[in-house]
C-alpha cells in the first residue's frame, strides 16, 4: 500500500511523459490555420518532378518537390535540375563508414585528416593504402580483419585486389558494427560518402543534401499576417568555410524589413538567427562555438512587437537579442531554403526536417515537444 | 551516377545556360548558372553548379547539339548553346591530361572530383567572405 502510493505518482509521470512524446504531432502547431511549412524529410512527400507525379523512390535521387504537411500547401520546389537537393538516408546513430560501395569494395580515394582510423573487411582479397598512409591489409576469408593507423591530411587511396567485402573505414581505434554504403555521392567526407547508408538494427534518418554550391528550394509566397514566427530545423552543418543560408523569408532578410533568416553557419563557426520588423534585421542572435561538422536542432523564435529574436540549440537557449525590431507583421514572401534568394550563401549541409510557423508565441511545453520531434529526425540527443 | 561540378565564367553565363537548357529537361535549366559567387586568382567571376548525371547524359552532353524535344517553341537559342558547348573544358580523374583551370570565356567541368575539391582545383575561391557577417 505504501509502496504503491510512493510509486504511483512516479509511474504516472513516466506514462504522461511517454504518452506526451508519443502523441505529439507538429500538425497541432497549425491547427488554427497558421501559415507556414511542416516538412519532415520523408520520401512519401518527395517528388522527382515539380508537378508531383513521380515520387522519389531511392536515395541519390534529386528532389524537385517537397510537399508541405502543414495543410497550407506551401510546398518547396526546385525546377532547375542542377539546383535540386538530393535525398539520402543514414542510420540513426550517424554515419561512420567513409567508403562507398562497401559490400564489394572497389579502388577509391578518401579525403583524410590526421586522426586515427581503422580499416576492416572480410574476404580473401587485399587493400593497399597509398597517399596519406602507406600500408596494406590482407583478408583472412570469412572473418573480419582490421588495420588501425593514423594518416596525414590529404587523399588516401585504397587499391583493391581480389575479393574485399563488407569493408569499413572509420574514425575509431577498433572496428565497430558494419555500416553498408551504396553508390558514391561524389562528395568528400564529412559529407556522407553515399546517399544510401544503413546499419542493422538502426532505423533510417532521412535528409536532403544541400551541396554548398547550387542547391536550394523555394516555397510559394506565404502571407504571415502576424508579427510572430517560430522555426525548427534538424540540420547537420558540414562546413564553416563561408556563411550560409539555412532558410530565409524573402530574398535577403538583411536588407528587407519584416523578414527573418536562419544561418548555418553564421559568422565563424556560429549559427545565426536574424529577425526584423520595420527596423530591418534589428535582432541578431549568434550562437557561437559550433564547429562543423555538427548535427543540431535549431529553434528560432521571433516576435517583432515583443523585440525578441531567440536562437535555441539542442533545446537550450544559446543566444537572444532584445533589440527594438520596430513594428509591423512579417510580410508576404517566399521562404528560400539552402541559398539566399537562390543565388548566394549556399548551404553545405543535411536538412532532416523543417518547420516554419507564423502564429502566436508557443508555450515552453510546445517548444520542447517540437524540438524533441525534430531531434528524433536528425539523431540528436536532447 | 556521376557527380559533375562546373563553373561558368561571367563572360559566357548566357551561353552556358542556353547549353544547359539544350541538354536539360526544361526551360528551367536557364537558371543553372546563377550567382557569381566564385572568383579566380585574378578576380574574374564565375557561377558554379554541382549535380549528379547518368553516364549516358554525360556522353550526350558532348555530342553535336540538337534542339531538345521539350522545346517546341524555339525557346533555346541554339547558336548560344553551341557557344556554351564550345566553351566546355571537361575533365575526369581517369583522363591522362592535366585538370584545366577555370578561365574567362570557359565553362570548366570536372567529373567525380568532389564539389569543393573540384572548385579548388579549378583555382576558384568563394567570393563570400565568412568574416563579412551577412545579416
Amino acid at each position: 500500500m505504501i509502496l504503491r502510493d510512493v510509486l504511483s505518482p512516479v509511474l504516472s509521470n513516466v506514462l504522461v511523459g511517454l504518452l506526451g512524446s508519443v502523441s505529439f504531432s507538429p500538425a497541432e502547431l497549425f491547427a488554427a490555420g497558421e501559415p507556414g511549412q511542416l516538412m519532415p524529410v520523408d520520401p512519401a512527400y518527395l517528388y522527382q518532378d515539380t508537378a508531383g507525379t513521380t515520387l522519389v523512390t531511392a536515395p541519390g535521387q534529386s528532389v524537385a518537390l517537397n510537399k508541405d504537411q502543414s495543410g497550407r500547401g506551401s510546398h518547396d520546389t526546385q525546377a532547375t535540375a542542377g539546383s535540386r537537393p538530393i535525398y539520402g538516408k543514414h542510420p540513426a546513430n550517424g554515419y561512420r563508414n567513409m567508403l562507398y560501395g562497401s559490400d564489394t569494395l572497389v579502388t577509391q580515394n578518401v579525403t583524410t585528416i590526421a586522426t586515427q582510423k581503422t580499416l576492416s573487411f572480410t574476404g580473401t582479397g587485399a587493400v593497399t593504402l597509398t597517399g596519406t598512409y602507406i600500408g596494406a591489409l590482407v583478408g583472412i576469408g570469412a572473418g573480419r580483419t582490421s588495420l588501425t593507423f593514423t594518416p596525414t591530411a590529404g587523399t588516401l587511396t585504397l587499391t583493391v585486389t581480389g575479393s574485399v567485402t563488407l569493408a569499413m573505414l572509420e574514425d575509431a581505434a577498433a572496428f565497430t558494427t558494419y555500416q553498408r554504403t551504396g553508390a558514391s555521392s561524389g562528395v568528400a567526407w564529412p559529407t556522407p560518402p553515399s546517399y544510401d547508408i544503413t546499419e542493422a538494427g538502426q532505423p533510417d534518418l532521412h535528409y536532403l543534401h544541400y551541396n554548398g554550391v547550387s542547391s536550394f528550394m523555394v516555397s510559394p509566397t506565404i502571407t504571415p499576417g502576424i508579427d510572430k514566427a517560430q522555426v525548427f530545423v534538424g540540420v547537420r552543418k558540414l562546413s564553416d568555410a563561408a556563411q550560409a543560408m539555412l532558410l530565409e523569408l524573402s530574398t535577403n532578410a538583411g536588407a528587407t524589413p519584416n523578414s527573418f533568416s536562419l544561418q548555418a553557419p553564421g559568422p565563424g563557426t556560429s549559427f545565426r538567427f536574424v529577425s526584423g520588423g520595420s527596423i530591418t534585421a534589428a535582432g541578431i542572435a549568434d550562437a557561437t562555438g559550433f564547429p562543423a561538422p555538427t548535427a543540431r536542432v535549431l529553434t528560432g523564435i521571433s516576435d517583432i512587437a515583443g523585440d525578441n529574436a531567440t536562437l535555441r540549440v539542442n533545446g537550450v537557449q544559446a543566444a537572444q537579442s532584445t533589440s527594438d525590431q520596430g513594428t509591423g507583421n512579417f510580410l508576404a514572401y517566399p521562404i528560400y531554403t539552402g541559398r539566399r534568394g537562390g543565388t548566394s550563401l549556399p548551404l553545405n549541409g543535411l536538412v532532416y526536417s523543417k518547420i516554419v510557423r507564423f502564429g502566436a508565441n508557443l508555450t515552453a511545453a510546445q517548444i520542447a515537444s517540437t524540438e524533441s520531434w525534430t531531434a528524433q529526425r536528425n539523431g540528436v540527443a536532447l | 551516377m556521376i557527380r559533375i561540378t562546373a563553373a561558368a565564367s561571367a563572360t559566357i553565363i548566357d551561353a552556358a545556360n542556353q547549353y544547359a537548357m539544350c541538354i536539360g529537361q526544361s526551360s528551367a535549366e536557364i537558371d543553372t548558372y546563377q550567382g557569381l559567387n566564385w572568383q579566380d586568382a585574378d578576380g574574374n567571376l564565375y557561377a558554379a553548379t554541382s549535380f549528379m548525371v547518368s553516364p549516358e547524359w554525360l556522353v550526350a552532353a558532348q555530342e553535336p547539339l540538337a534542339r531538345p524535344a521539350w522545346d517546341t517553341t524555339g525557346f533555346v537559342d541554339m547558336v548560344l548553346a553551341e557557344q556554351g558547348q564550345a566553351a566546355l573544358r571537361f575533365w575526369s580523374p581517369d583522363m591522362d591530361t592535366p585538370a584545366p583551370l577555370a578561365a574567362p570565356g570557359l565553362l570548366t567541368a570536372y567529373a567525380n572530383s568532389g564539389i569543393q575539391e573540384a572548385l579548388a582545383a579549378m583555382g576558384l575561391t568563394e567570393v563570400n567572405d565568412p568574416a563579412a557577417g551577412e545579416e
